[in-house]
């Protein structure tokens, strides 16, 4: 089991109703009927990108059409292949191991087989969803058959499985990218020199489902009344993300609000950073104010019974933790990135703190802790934002009205390339 | 060696005046404190004192509290070359254990004094080349950091004399090493506390503790041959059952952060231990500490004879803890009833919790601890029966030199010469 499991709602849709539920494509979807489409991650596991590959491949086939694939590149069916037999899609997964300090040879032979296995797919559109797929698809996206394929940039340079000098090769080859983030679709212009014009920017989508549990069978499960400040960071706990600043700032949150209980709540998979976080939360004395949950199913729930999001993070493309938070109708104090810029918007932003910085962050949660007002003000604003911004279905109209356009087909709805046109 | 030498050995009998001017180099790991490095330690004061001997303390890795006790005692101390770590490769080894041999000769011993397994064994292999007199294995624990049969062979066939500060070390040179059963001499440790440099009240202050919580100590590095895992799990089940007597209770952990005191902390937090666990350090004023607290508590799976146990004996506390042979003989025949079974936490928390709710009990327990130490782990205790064991060991290398020396053997002659 990977991540927090967000993804029940996609569970449910799994089933035979969900897709019968699916089936009707509004007026305004772009058509691909008669499409084929292999959309490429890496392991078939639930992380934030893999959820977008779902639910983006679930309207390409039922919304718009299209014959969608799914393929990992390693591991096991996983939960994805579990989600996509759901949704009636194919699923497989092509083994491409893959160490950068392999030799020339043992690369280019690798790369050889994956091509094969493409070819025999007879993909129209290529589609890779994560930087090492991205890398392998545009290297080969020209000897498989395909008629196109689009890079999906989902941070801004962080993971770098591949060395600089084949990435860059790669992005030559590629015709069409689409970044969940304008700080991503910069960080390709700037440092592969794309032309903007190929460069699009189509926004995560995120897609709440009904809670399990309602706010007062969470607080009592958690062991805190209703008087309690819940705060909840929704995130699986690795290194990119910074909960050590978020947990510094609990501290003084903690201080400052003395007289009044205050918890965090960090939702997400253990990932190599839950001992070094739990011995700072023991040394910081909060081991009864910060609680580790480890993947939580119903986050829907989770989020209800909590009045404040936080987000604490050292990188970003389109936070689906933030996201989440928004599409709760919660208030989020955060650390100020370009990406969660982006998600929270220029409502939001006087809520997010340096880098690094615990005091601001504290104080930002602070200022939201005390104000019930403020606080309500802004969750609705964030959830309009989120329900005009980033929904599932223009994620699936914008990625399907930029496949047309790389197709040199007509139609397709709204779409803004990289600077927002 | 004679007959009456090993008589003398065995008897603790011989002279303790022949170390007036010899010099003893004491072999211990890291310049740390532990607690064979605090006997190692003591040992070295007195013979430098009270008997006259230039002595040296030899460490490997960064200078630690070792490093600063020997600086307040007045005995030197080096950072020699140990050969650490212990190479698969036997090219490598032996061009380390050549460079430690040469810097041991160079430092003209005439008493080599190793403690702990891995310093006892590579001091056994070269000792003979460094132109020392005598060479005295101290095994203070039950085989730890084992180095390989045949290193650990030839060490022990080399080394004469040994010393164990339990009877199952002393169990373990015979059964599994095979040393003979008459070159190994049990000499227990010896425990004295210092004044304390604060008070009961002064440290529970420190604490944020009332007088009315119930405090428990376990005195002992971090270390993972120590079980804290149990100690913890087992507190988690004391909590509980105290705070439904409502009294609060609170566990100290007082010992060097060495590899373990991450996952420690991460076991608290997840055991909900974080007002009623406290992870000290280590503690320069022990004496003081221990006053503070109503329970010595220890929890261990492979121990010599535990400092950490008699420190809290000494300071007449009662002891719930691992029932483990080392730990047995600490405690002696009226503590066992306060030892649980190794990883046993359900055990070991119904001893503490019984010892807690009944403070006469443990102000017997306590007492008996007290009259123990100062009758089985005094100090002087320990350095007359150690004193005997390096006489006995100095007497044989002479007349193992008078035998060959008459007998014309060169080696023999080399080795009375140096001296």
């Amino acid at each position: 089991m990977t991540v927090i499991e967000r993804f029940r709602v996609s569970e449910e849709e799994g089933t035979s109703a969900g897709q019968h539920a699916a089936a009707a494509p509004p007026a305004d979807a772009p058509s691909l009927r008669g499409v084929r489409v292999v959309m490429v991650i890496g392991q078939l596991e639930l992380g934030g990108s893999e959820r977008q590959t779902l639910a983006l491949a679930r309207y390409l086939k039922h919304q718009a059409g299209a014959d969608v694939e799914v393929w990992g590149c390693y591991g096991g069916r996983g939960r994805v292949g579990e989600i996509c037999e759901g949704y009636g899609i194919p699923w497989r997964v092509i083994p491409m191991p893959w160490r950068p300090w392999w030799g020339r040879a043992k690369k280019a032979r690798r790369l050889a087989q994956f091509t094969l296995a493409l070819r025999g797919a007879r993909a129209d559109v290529l589609l890779p969803y994560i930087t090492l797929t991205n890398v392998f698809c545009g290297l080969t996206w020209k000897l498989t058959g395909a008629k196109v394929c689009i890079w999906s940039q989902r941070e801004a340079g962080i993971h770098e499985p591949v060395g600089p000098r084949l990435k860059r090769w790669a992005t030559r080859l590629t015709p069409w990218f689409a970044s969940n983030s304008r700080h991503g679709a910069d960080y390709l212009i700037q440092n592969f020199g794309l032309d903007p014009s190929r460069v699009c920017v189509i926004h995560n989508g995120v897609d709440l489902p009904a809670a399990e549990r309602d706010r007062a069978s969470w607080r009592a499960e958690l062991g805190v009344g209703e008087d309690c400040l819940l705060a909840v960071m929704v995130a699986n706990l690795n290194l990119l993300k910074d909960h050590a600043t978020l947990i510094r700032a609990w501290r003084v949150v903690v201080d400052r609000l003395a007289g009044r209980r205050a918890v965090l709540l960090l939702a997400g998979k253990f990932d190599g950073e839950e001992t070094a976080l739990k011995v700072l939360t023991f040394d910081l004395g909060l081991c009864e104010s910060v609680k580790l949950l480890g993947p939580v199913r119903d986050v829907s729930g989770l989020l209800g019974a909590c009045d404040l999001g936080v987000f604490s993070s050292h990188t970003e493309g389109s936070p689906n933790g933030v996201l989440e938070c928004m599409a709760a109708g919660l208030p989020v104090a955060a650390t100020d990135l370009p990406g969660v810029r982006e998600a929270v918007g220029p409502e939001g932003q006087r809520f997010l703190a340096p880098h690094g910085d615990a005091e601001a962050l504290a104080s930002r949660i602070v200022e939201l802790a005390e104000n019930p007002a403020a606080r309500a003000a802004l969750g609705r604003a964030n959830r309009q934002r989120v329900e005009t911004e980033f929904t599932y279905d223009r994620l699936g109209q914008q990625t399907s009205a930029l496949i047309l356009r790389a197709l040199g087909r007509a139609g397709g709805g709204e779409m803004s390339d990289a600077h927002g046109r | 060696m004679g007959g009456n030498i090993q008589e003398d050995f065995r008897s603790g009998r011989g002279e303790a005046a022949t170390l007036e001017g010899a010099r003893v180099i004491i072999v211990i790991g890291p310049l740390e404190l532990g607690g064979a490095e605090r006997q190692a330690l003591l040992l070295g004061r007195h013979l430098a004192r009270e008997r006259g001997a230039e002595v040296e303390v030899w460490g490997y890795g960064k200078p630690g509290r070792a490093a600063e006790l020997c600086e307040e005692y007045g005995i030197k101390w080096r950072v020699a070359p140990i050969p650490l770590p212990w190479s698969d490769s036997r090219l490598t080894q032996l061009r380390r254990l050549v460079a430690f041999a040469r810097a041991l000769r160079a430092a003209r011993p005439d008493v080599i004094l190793p403690f702990m397994f891995f310093q006892s064994v590579v001091c056994g292999l070269v000792w003979k080349l460094t132109g020392a007199r005598a060479c005295v294995w101290n095994q203070r624990c039950e085989g730890r950091d084992r180095l390989g049969r045949r290193a650990e062979k030839l060490a022990i066939r080399l080394t004469p004399y040994f010393i164990a500060n339990s009877e199952h070390g002393a169990g373990f040179l015979v059964n599994t090493l095979g040393v003979r059963e008459d070159l190994v001499r049990v000499v227990h440790n010896g425990v004295r506390l210092a004044p304390p440099q604060e008070g009961r009240a002064a440290w529970r202050a420190r604490l944020g503790v009332g007088d009315d919580c119930f405090l428990a100590c376990m005195v002992a590095n971090l270390q993972t041959f120590k079980d804290h895992v149990t100690l913890l799990k087992a507190w988690r089940l004391v909590v509980k059952r105290l705070r439904a007597e409502g009294r609060e209770a609170v566990l100290l952990l007082a010992g060097r952060f060495d590899e373990t005191h991450i996952d420690l902390k991460a076991l608290a937090y997840d055991l909900e231990l974080g007002r009623s666990v406290r992870f000290l350090g280590q503690v320069k004023d022990v004496s003081g500490l221990l006053s503070a607290v109503d329970l010595g508590v220890h929890s261990s799976v492979n121990e010599g004879c535990p400092n950490g146990v008699l420190e809290c004996m000494a300071a007449g506390l009662a002891v719930a803890g691992t029932d483990y042979p080392g730990i047995r003989e600490a405690v002696g025949p009226a503590g066992y009833a306060h030892l649980a079974p190794p990883g046993d936490a359900e055990a070991l928390a119904e001893r503490v919790v019984a010892l807690a709710l009944d403070a006469e009990a443990r102000q017997t327990a306590g007492e008996a601890n007290r009259r123990r130490i100062e009758t089985e782990f005094h100090p002087r205790k320990m350095f007359e029966e150690t004193e005997s064991v390096i006489a006995a060991a100095m007497r044989g290398a002479s007349s193992e030199a008078r035998e060959s020396s008459a007998g014309g053997a060169s080696r023999g002659a080399a080795l009375a010469g140096k001296h």
